[in-house]
C-alpha cells in the first residue's frame, strides 16, 4: 500500500463520489482516516469536520452542526449517533496499525457493518467504505469516479451540503 | 532601421515572455497536488463557503458575537470573509475564483483553484518585470527576473497558500508607484495608490511595506534624484498632502487588530496567525534572540537563501559602490530581508527575488559600463578588479573604493 502523496490517485474525491451518491442529506459519516484527511475531506463529503472526542484519536465524525450553531459539545450531549450511515476506513492504518486494527474490527462488530465499496486504482485499494444500511457491495475506480465528481457535484449548487463547510479553516484546525 | 530594430527587440521580449509563461504553466500542471492534500487547502474551502451565506445579514439583534444569531462569524458573511489566518483578503480570492468557474460551468476543483492561482501568480510576477525593466532599463534583467521568480514561485508556491495572490497586489501597487509623481499627483493616481495599498495592508503583504516605501524611493530617485532624507523632505514634509497615504495603512492595520482583538479569539486572522507563530507583545529582547537564533541557523545550517542572499548582496555593494552616489541603499537589503524572515521566511522569497535582481541589474548596468549618454564607462572586469583590489590591499582597500575608487577609469 502506497502512502498518500502528491500524485497517489485523488482517492478521497471518489469516496466523496460514492458516499454522495448514497447517502441522505442527514446522514453522518465516520471518517476513520488520519486528522489532515478529515478536515480536507469537508470538500469531497460535502459536510462540515467535526472531531470527537468521545472515539479518542481514531474516529472523527462528519455531521452537520445542527442550527443554529451550538457551541457546546454535541458529543457529550449524546446528539452523535453510536451508528453512522457510512464508515471509511483506510486499509494502509488498518494493515500498519493494530489499535486501529482492533478498533475497526470492534466497530464492524459492534455495528454488524457491511462492505459497501473498495475505492480502488488498478489492483491498489486505497479505501474502505462500510455502511450499517444496505447499499450493496460496489467496486469504484478512482479515475472515473473523480470524473463523474467533477461533472456532478464541482459546483456551488452541489459542492456543500450546509455553509458550515470550511470553518475548520477558519480558525486554523489544521 | 532603428524602428526595425526595435520591433525585432519587442518581438524577441514578447517570445521571450511566452516561452516563459509556457514553460511557467507546464511546471505549475507537473507539480501541482492533485487533491486537497496539504494544511493550506483547506483556506480554499472557506473562500467557497462564503458562496453559501447571505451577504446582507445583518442581525445584530442578539448582540455582535452572538452564538446564536445571524452575526455569529458561522454565519456572517463579512465576518467570515475576513477572518482568514493570512489577512483580511485571504478568502477572497478563492471566493472570486469559484464564482467565475461556476458562472462559466468550469469544475471547481482542485485543478482549476490551483490554476488560477498560477495565473494570478504569473500576472504578479510579470507585472514586477515589467516594473524591474522598467527601473533598471535592461530588458534582460527583467527576463532574467520573470524566469527566476516564476521558476522559484512555481517551486514554492504551488499549493492553496495565499502568497500566489499576494504576487500580484504587490504587483499592482509597485506599478502605481512607479508612476506615482509625488510632487503632483493626479486624483485618479492618488485613488489608485490608496486602493492598491489598502489591498496590500489588507493582505499578508502588511509586513513588506518598507520594501514598497523602498521601490517607492528608487522609483522616485530615477526621476529627481533625492536621497532618502531629502525625499522624506520634498514628498512627505513639504507636501504633507501626501501623508493620506497613511490612511489606508493604518486602516488596515486597524481592521487586523479588529479581527484579533474582537471576531473571536486570537487565533483568528493575521495577527492571531502571527501570535500563533511568533507571539505578538513578546519583549523585544526575546524578539531579537529569535532574529539571531534565525540568522545563525541560516549561516550554520547553510540555507541556501542565506548564501544567495549574501552573494546577491556582494555584488550589490560593489555595484554600489561603484556608483557611489547610492550608498543608503546599501543598509536596507540587509534589514529588510532580517526583518521579513524573521517573520515568515516564505514571504521573504520574493523580496529576496528583487534584491536580486536589482544587485544583478546593477552589477550588469555598471559592468556594460553604460551612463546616461550611452557612452562606455567602465570595461567588464571592473568588479572582478575590485574583489582583487580588496584581496590585494587589506584594509586599504576598503578607503580607496570609498573614497578614490568610484569613478577611476580602469585599463
Amino acid at each position: 500500500m502506497k502512502a498518500a502523496g502528491n500524485r497517489t490517485p485523488n482517492y478521497l474525491k471518489a469516496a466523496g463520489y460514492f458516499l454522495r451518491e448514497h447517502m441522505s442529506a442527514g446522514d453522518k459519516i465516520a471518517s476513520l482516516l488520519d486528522e489532515k484527511q478529515n478536515i480536507l475531506n469537508e470538500y469531497y463529503y460535502g459536510k462540515n469536520f467535526f472531531k470527537s472526542p468521545v472515539y479518542g484519536k481514531y474516529i472523527y465524525d462528519m455531521r452537520n452542526i445542527t442550527e443554529p450553531f451550538s457551541p457546546s459539545n454535541p458529543v457529550e450531549r449524546g446528539e452523535i449517533p453510536g451508528t453512522f450511515a457510512f464508515y471509511v476506513i483506510s486499509p494502509y492504518l488498518y494493515a500498519s496499525d493494530g489499535g486501529y486494527r482492533a478498533f475497526v474490527d470492534n466497530e464492524i462488530r459492534a455495528h454488524s457493518l457491511k462492505k459497501a465499496a473498495d475505492i480502488a486504482d488498478g489492483k491498489t485499494v486505497y479505501l474502505w467504505i462500510y455502511s450499517s444500511g444496505k447499499p450493496g457491495y460496489e467496486r469504484v475506480e478512482v479515475s472515473e469516479a473523480n470524473r463523474l465528481f467533477d461533472s456532478e457535484y464541482a459546483n456551488l449548487k452541489n459542492l456543500f451540503y450546509n455553509r458550515h463547510v470550511g470553518v475548520s479553516s477558519t480558525w486554523g484546525f489544521y | 532601421m532603428i524602428k526595425i530594430m526595435r520591433v525585432k527587440k519587442a518581438f524577441f521580449v514578447l517570445a521571450a515572455v511566452a516561452v516563459l509563461a509556457a514553460l511557467h504553466f507546464a511546471s505549475v500542471v507537473s507539480k501541482m497536488p492533485n487533491k486537497f492534500d496539504n494544511e493550506p487547502s483547506a483556506g480554499a474551502f472557506g473562500g467557497i463557503r462564503l458562496h453559501y451565506l447571505n451577504v446582507l445579514n445583518f442581525d445584530f439583534s442578539r448582540g455582535v458575537s452572538s452564538p446564536e444569531g445571524t452575526s455569529h462569524i458561522l454565519d456572517n458573511f463579512f465576518k467570515s470573509a475576513v477572518s482568514g489566518t493570512h489577512g483580511l483578503l485571504d478568502f477572497a480570492h478563492w471566493y472570486i475564483y469559484s464564482g467565475i468557474y461556476d458562472m462559466f460551468g468550469i469544475p471547481v476543483n482542485e485543478f482549476w483553484m490551483i490554476m488560477a492561482q498560477a495565473i494570478v501568480m504569473f500576472t504578479g510576477v510579470l507585472i514586477m518585470s515589467f516594473l524591474v525593466y522598467k527601473v533598471y532599463d535592461s530588458g534582460i534583467i527583467a527576463l532574467f527576473f520573470l524566469a527566476m521568480s516564476s521558476a522559484l514561485f512555481v517551486h514554492h508556491s504551488i499549493n492553496f497558500y495565499i502568497i500566489p495572490v499576494n504576487t500580484f497586489y504587490e504587483g499592482l501597487l509597485l506599478l502605481v508607484l512607479y508612476y506615482y509623481d509625488w510632487k503632483g499627483p493626479s486624483a485618479r493616481a492618488r485613488l489608485f495608490l490608496l486602493f492598491t495599498l489598502l489591498v496590500n495592508s489588507a493582505s499578508g503583504n502588511v509586513i513588506k511595506l518598507p520594501l514598497y516605501a523602498y521601490f517607492a524611493w528608487s522609483a522616485a530617485y530615477k526621476r529627481d534624484g533625492y536621497g532618502i532624507v531629502r525625499s522624506c523632505g520634498e514628498y512627505l514634509v513639504k507636501r504633507a498632502a501626501n501623508l493620506i497615504v497613511l490612511f489606508p495603512v493604518g486602516l488596515a492595520v486597524a481592521a487586523h487588530l479588529y479581527v484579533y482583538k474582537r471576531i473571536g479569539d486570537s487565533n483568528l486572522g493575521l495577527l492571531g496567525w502571527v501570535s500563533q507563530k511568533v507571539g505578538i507583545g513578546a519583549p523585544m529582547v526575546s524578539r531579537f534572540s529569535a532574529f539571531g537564533n534565525t540568522i545563525s541557523s541560516m549561516i550554520f545550517n547553510k540555507t541556501w537563501q542565506w548564501w544567495v542572499f549574501v552573494v546577491a548582496a556582494v555584488f550589490y555593494a560593489l555595484a554600489v559602490i561603484r556608483g557611489r552616489r547610492k550608498a543608503p541603499l546599501l543598509l536596507f537589503p540587509f534589514l529588510y530581508y532580517a526583518y521579513i524572515i524573521n517573520f515568515e521566511p516564505n514571504s521573504a522569497l520574493l523580496p529576496l527575488l528583487v534584491l536580486m535582481s536589482i544587485g544583478s541589474a546593477q552589477m550588469f548596468v555598471m559592468a556594460r559600463g553604460i551612463n546616461r549618454q550611452g557612452a562606455p564607462e567602465i570595461p567588464v572586469y571592473c568588479l572582478l578588479h575590485d574583489i582583487y583590489r580588496l584581496y590585494d590591499r587589506g584594509a586599504d582597500s576598503i578607503g580607496y573604493i570609498f573614497h578614490e575608487g568610484g569613478g577611476e577609469p580602469y585599463t
